[in-house]
């Protein structure tokens, strides 16, 4: 009890900037198998300041979805386990994950797939994919998200 | 003295399987160690690789790596090609000076590899950073096992200059025995660009079975500037080169080949008579319909096929012509023939 009463204010101070910059910074969760595209991804995140979760499956990935609750979910289509479309209906079927932004990350360029994202809700980017419109995307789509709730705010 | 015998024998045996499954055990451990320390060095290659693409200057620091990471070769390929097949646009600039500054010596002499896994690693990589002069090697690989002969179609429609287009053309012209499926992939894959290289080769006296893969693909691309170039052959000596002509011409539809198309049906041959037909019915040219109603009533079965469907093309009038002809009794398979057609016209609804 008597230690609390010790910790210099400056540190206190200190320790609440960085809870409060935690909290801002957005986490992604990334759901991909390929550990290339994983460390690639991740690392232009991090360069941006981003929180990065990882996971390599479908299934995981909707684990870390329900208990992270990240800004953004960057999931590849053709994930092993529970594959990108089933990834996303299960995601949307949740009440806990179904407002979770999703981009879809996959060398499929498969019409009939890109279309069913799309109307899923999700966005797509094509693997090989530049990391410069990856990151413009997901800024996109971190901001499209503060504005809608910034509007729906209680006046 | 037997059981000597027996027991030098088990001993020997005994022996020799020992030493086997040391040789086994010794050598997973090499390879293991290998690996192990592989992975260490793709991992350290790898943060190193991470640096230099987010870096604002790809060439300096890629060239620095590339000093620094060259004498680990194949763990240096294996990365290059994971992060090829991964990244699009700027991003692919710092790989390239790795690669340009690095291995690429090494890696065109391994597309001459035995084993097909260095070919394969070696290929992938000049799909991205294959330099016109560099074709020649990657045109060999077309008779290469089908995985390899794809990596390096990728590789040369990825090279499409104008130099790279002429070593094509140069090396199908030149090409003792053409794989004519991998080539007219790459003819395909280059599309329209190829209109000037296409009319050149096509005026020069190749043999028959070049010339035709030649006549398919303006007809294919629809290279209308090279209609005068294949209307030529149309009165070809040779039969597949006419067939591959009124083939063309009935895929670039300018209408001034109904007459030549007119005149291939009096073809000797029915080959050339029944494509003539067929892309007759493709032109829709008003002035052909008596040709394709002549052409009905011929002995050759192909022919009065396409002449049916030909006339189904042109609409109602087509289809009045057609009912005309499957009443009258003169000619019963012309007769049988117009009945199908409006048969199947009924059926799928296209009446």
């Amino acid at each position: 009890m008597g230690s609390d009463t010790n910790i210099p204010t400056q540190d206190l101070e200190d320790v609440g900037r960085r809870a409060e910059r935690r909290r801002r910074t957005p986490r992604v969760l990334l759901v991909d198998d390929d550990p290339t595209t994983r460390n690639l991804v991740s690392h232009f995140l991090r360069r941006e300041d981003f929180v990065v979760i990882k996971a390599s499956g479908g299934s995981d990935g909707l684990e870390r979805a329900r208990h992270d609750r990240p800004d953004l979910l960057i999931v590849d289509a053709a994930a092993p386990g529970v594959n990108g479309l089933e990834f996303l209906s299960l995601l949307k079927r949740d009440v806990e994950t179904c407002g979770l932004p999703v981009l879809m990350l996959s060398s499929l360029d498969d019409e009939e797939a890109i279309v069913k994202s799309l109307d899923a809700g999700a966005d797509y980017v094509i693997k090989p994919f530049s990391p410069r419109i990856l990151m413009a995307k997901v800024k996109k789509i971190l901001r499209d998200v503060t504005d809608h709730a910034v509007d729906r705010r209680p006046l | 003295m037997l059981s000597i015998v027996v027991l030098y024998s088990f001993a020997y045996l005994l022996l020799m399987s020992a030493s086997l499954f040391l040789f086994i055990f010794a050598r997973r451990m090499v390879i293991q160690a290998r690996e192990r320390s592989d992975r260490l060095v793709y991992d350290a290659m790898e943060r190193d690789l991470l640096e230099v693409l987010t870096g604002d200057d790809a060439g300096g620091p890629a060239r620095a790596f590339a000093r620094k990471h060259r004498a680990r070769t194949p763990v240096l390929k294996r990365l290059l090609v994971a992060y090829r097949e991964a990244l699009a646009g700027r991003a692919l600039e710092p790989l390239r000076v790795i690669f340009e500054s690095s291995i690429r010596a090494r890696c065109l002499r391994e597309l001459r590899s035995p084993w097909l896994a260095t070919r394969l690693q070696n290929v992938r990589l000049f799909v991205d950073f294959s330099r016109p002069e560099e074709a020649v090697h990657l045109v060999k690989l077309l008779h290469d096992k089908p995985v390899i002969r794809l990596a390096a179609l990728n590789a040369l429609t990825g090279i499409a200059s104008q130099d790279t287009m002429s070593v094509i053309f140069d090396l199908f012209e030149n090409d003792p025995e053409p794989n004519f499926y991998a080539y007219s992939n790459i003819f395909n894959s280059l599309g329209q660009r190829i209109e000037p290289f296409l009319r050149a080769s096509l005026r020069k006296p190749l043999p028959p079975d070049k010339l035709a893969l030649l006549i398919e693909m303006a007809g294919r691309l629809l290279l209308r500037g090279l209609y005068r170039d294949v209307v030529r052959f149309a009165t070809h000596a040779d039969k597949e080169l006419r067939i591959r002509a009124a083939r063309s011409l009935g895929r670039l539809l300018v209408p001034a080949s109904s007459r030549t198309l007119c005149a291939l049906t009096a073809d000797p041959e029915w080959e050339v008579q029944a494509q003539a037909i067929r892309s007759l019915g493709n032109l829709q040219d008003w002035k052909t319909v008596p040709v394709l109603l002549k052409a009905l009533f011929s002995p050759n079965w192909h022919v009065r096929y396409n002449a049916g469907y030909g006339l189904a093309a042109f609409g109602l009038v087509g289809v009045l012509q057609l009912q005309e002809i499957s009443r009258q009794k003169e000619d019963r398979f012309a007769a049988d023939m117009a009945a199908m057609v409006l048969d199947t016209l009924i059926l799928t609804g296209g009446a």
